[in-house]
């Protein structure tokens, strides 16, 4: 991957504070390629789906086949295969499930578990990766809003502005084949069945001061009500835009996630810099917009949230 | 004969050249009679020259006292080019202060002007001049009951003039003049209207003043906290360490006290974030915080 850094280096913040990853953005940016990657570096076993319309809950967890001798059979699905040992759950093209597909999945991000063969199965290592484009609009079911806030990230990848690696991108052979490229990796890398551990010891260890606890309370304050705050964004009546929204789920998941920028930077303390690292990535899914100002959510969240950091003071 | 004839030609031609040509003097006079005491007596002396010549400005009559009774106040003289030759014009102006006690003739003595030509000098005379003078009363009061105070005309009364509407004009002209500067002021944002560059690290540099004279972890702190809040202002934004080099690339002025910034931030780090007051206070002494924000308080006031 080149000319995704920035995306790389969330990718890392998410799997060590073991948290769910939202890819967003155009066709053929390279989300399922950087995913597939990550997937082959953390090691541990590794399943896919491909979300479509006529995807059904039981597809995640039941294999249903007419054995050699020609009766039914039902085996485990792709989420139950690997059994416990499931380090990384890949929904490729999440929007194109219906939300009965969503409301599994839910439950599976959140607790880690589902239940099927009348019985409950955990994962106590899985991380869910999904990926969605933004172009089609058409037979696709928008997530629901209990969904992405159980992502701690939702990460929009975009096309490579620097114009070297757009020419290396296109010219250069080994992109031109992404199994050859993921295949070229070291694999496992990260030990999977460890990384709990070591998030448990990254959030104990990196120390969060009175102060910057102050101010994450403070921008959480501001977000939700940006006019009390003084915020101004040209054209939107900041009094009004937020309706809902910045759980405080989403709110411990910034912590999180600040605390392991932190680790990666090689401090023992957070600083209002990690959570500014991470705030967008974190918390821009979870601000739900009046109507009016939902249609230009983009450029809104992205305006608000440097107007927040612009506004609300440090430390 | 023609020899003797051109001989004597030349001789005139060599006697004109000679001296000034003093041609004619005309005066023009004012009456001769009727004149009291204090009365101004002008007159015009009309002298014609030839082109070149000029009067010595030297023999003129000088202005002020002639005599006991006599003086000239004013003399002005000019001259201009007139046919072949040039006509100077001096007025006089006389004042007679003679209480004659009867009708009695008085004369402007006769006065010598030298006239210079390119090669020589001649004397105009302006003639004398005789008027008579009466007296402005009788000597006597008469016996039938005047007395000094009667016999005497009262003083004229002080003309009063109005000043009011030149007053009333002044004012309206200078109230009109400080509204039109008020408006100007207002159009080229002088003061009050200038709105004064806000100098966030002169105040921060008093205030971290108040708060180390407090002294102990808390004063420290708001120290620290006072200069965060002028680097924002002076950023526009909320400044973090990380935006420091961005800062001093948009504000080269701040740029001499690079480390002296860059060890604040990582002080007020340790302070706020890590925990570490005193390693905080190490890093940056309270009066090396002083000093840093007087010198940018100095660099402030120098880039404006």
């Amino acid at each position: 991957m080149i000319g995704q850094e920035r995306v790389i280096r969330l990718l890392t913040i998410a799997l060590f504070a073991r948290g769910h990853v939202l890819l967003e953005g155009d066709v053929g940016v390279g989300k399922t390629t950087l995913l597939r990657a990550a997937a082959r570096c953390v090691g541990g076993a590794y399943e896919r789906i491909e979300g479509t319309i006529d995807l059904m809950p039981g597809d995640l967890v039941y294999h249903t086949y007419l054995a050699e001798d020609g009766r039914p059979r039902v085996e485990e699905g792709p989420v139950l295969r690997a059994g416990e040992n499931l380090a990384i759950f890949f929904f490729n093209e999440i929007n194109r499930a219906r939300p009965q597909v969503h409301s599994l999945l839910l439950r599976l991000m959140a607790e880690r578990s589902v239940s099927a063969f009348n019985r409950e199965f955990h994962f106590p290592h899985l991380v869910v990766f999904a990926d969605r484009n933004r172009v089609e609009r058409e037979e696709t079911f928008e997530l629901p809003a209990a969904a992405r806030d159980r992502f701690l990230m939702e990460i929009l990848i975009e096309t490579p502005s620097d114009p070297a690696t757009r020419r290396a991108l296109a010219f250069d052979t080994r992109f031109h084949d992404g199994d050859r490229l993921i295949g070229g990796l070291e694999e496992s890398i990260l030990a999977y069945d460890e990384l709990n551990d070591v998030a448990r010891a990254i959030q104990s260890e990196v120390k969060t001061s009175d102060a910057l606890e102050q101010y994450v309370v403070n921008l959480w304050q501001a977000i939700r009500n940006p006019g009390d705050a003084g915020i101004e964004i040209p054209g939107v009546d900041t009094s009004r835009l937020v309706s809902a929204g910045a759980s405080p789920r989403g709110l411990s998941y910034l912590v999180r996630a600040s605390r392991v920028a932190a680790w990666l930077d090689g401090r023992t303390m957070a600083v209002p810099e990690d959570v500014r690292s991470v705030f967008f990535e974190t918390m821009a899914h979870r601000i739900f917009f009046e109507p009016v100002y939902e249609m230009r959510r983009e450029t809104i969240a992205r305006e608000l949230i440097d107007a927040l950091f612009e506004t609300v003071p440090v430390p | 004969m023609l020899r003797t004839g051109f001989a004597l030609l030349m001789l005139i031609g060599l006697v004109t050249q000679a001296i000034a040509d003093v041609r004619a003097v005309h005066t023009v006079e004012p009456r001769s009679f009727g004149y009291f005491l204090g009365d101004l007596i002008e007159r015009t002396i009309e002298i014609e020259t030839g082109p070149d010549d000029e009067i010595v400005t030297a023999s003129l009559p000088r202005t002020g006292p002639s005599n006991y009774w006599l003086e000239l106040r004013s003399l002005a003289q000019s001259s201009e080019r007139r046919g072949d030759g040039r006509l100077h014009t001096i007025k006089l102006t006389y004042q007679a202060f003679y209480a004659p006690i009867d009708p009695r003739k008085q004369t402007i003595p006769a006065t010598e002007i030298a006239v210079r030509g390119p090669n020589g000098s001649e004397t105009a005379t302006i003639p004398p001049f005789t008027f008579v003078m009466s007296p402005l009363r009788e000597i006597f009061p008469e016996k039938g009951g005047e007395t000094a105070e009667t016999f005497l005309r009262p003083d004229m009364a002080i003309p009063l003039r109005r000043a009011g509407g030149l007053r009333t004009a002044v004012l309206v002209a200078a109230g009109l003049a400080a509204l039109f500067l008020v408006l100007l002021a207002r159009d080229l944002a002088w003061w009050p209207f200038h709105r004064r560059p806000a100098r966030p690290f002169s105040r921060a540099a008093r205030e971290i003043g108040r708060a180390l004279a407090k002294g102990g972890a808390d004063g420290y702190r708001a120290a620290l906290l006072a200069l965060h809040r002028a680097f924002d202002t002076a950023a526009g934004q909320r400044l973090l360490a990380a935006d420091v080099d961005r800062f001093l690339t948009a504000h080269p002025e701040y740029g001499d006290a690079r480390t002296a910034v860059e060890r604040f931030f990582s002080a007020s780090r340790a302070a706020f974030f890590g925990d570490a007051q005193r390693e905080a206070e190490t890093g940056l002494p309270a009066a090396e915080l002083k000093e840093l924000a007087a010198t940018l308080a100095r660099q402030e006031r120098g880039a404006r």
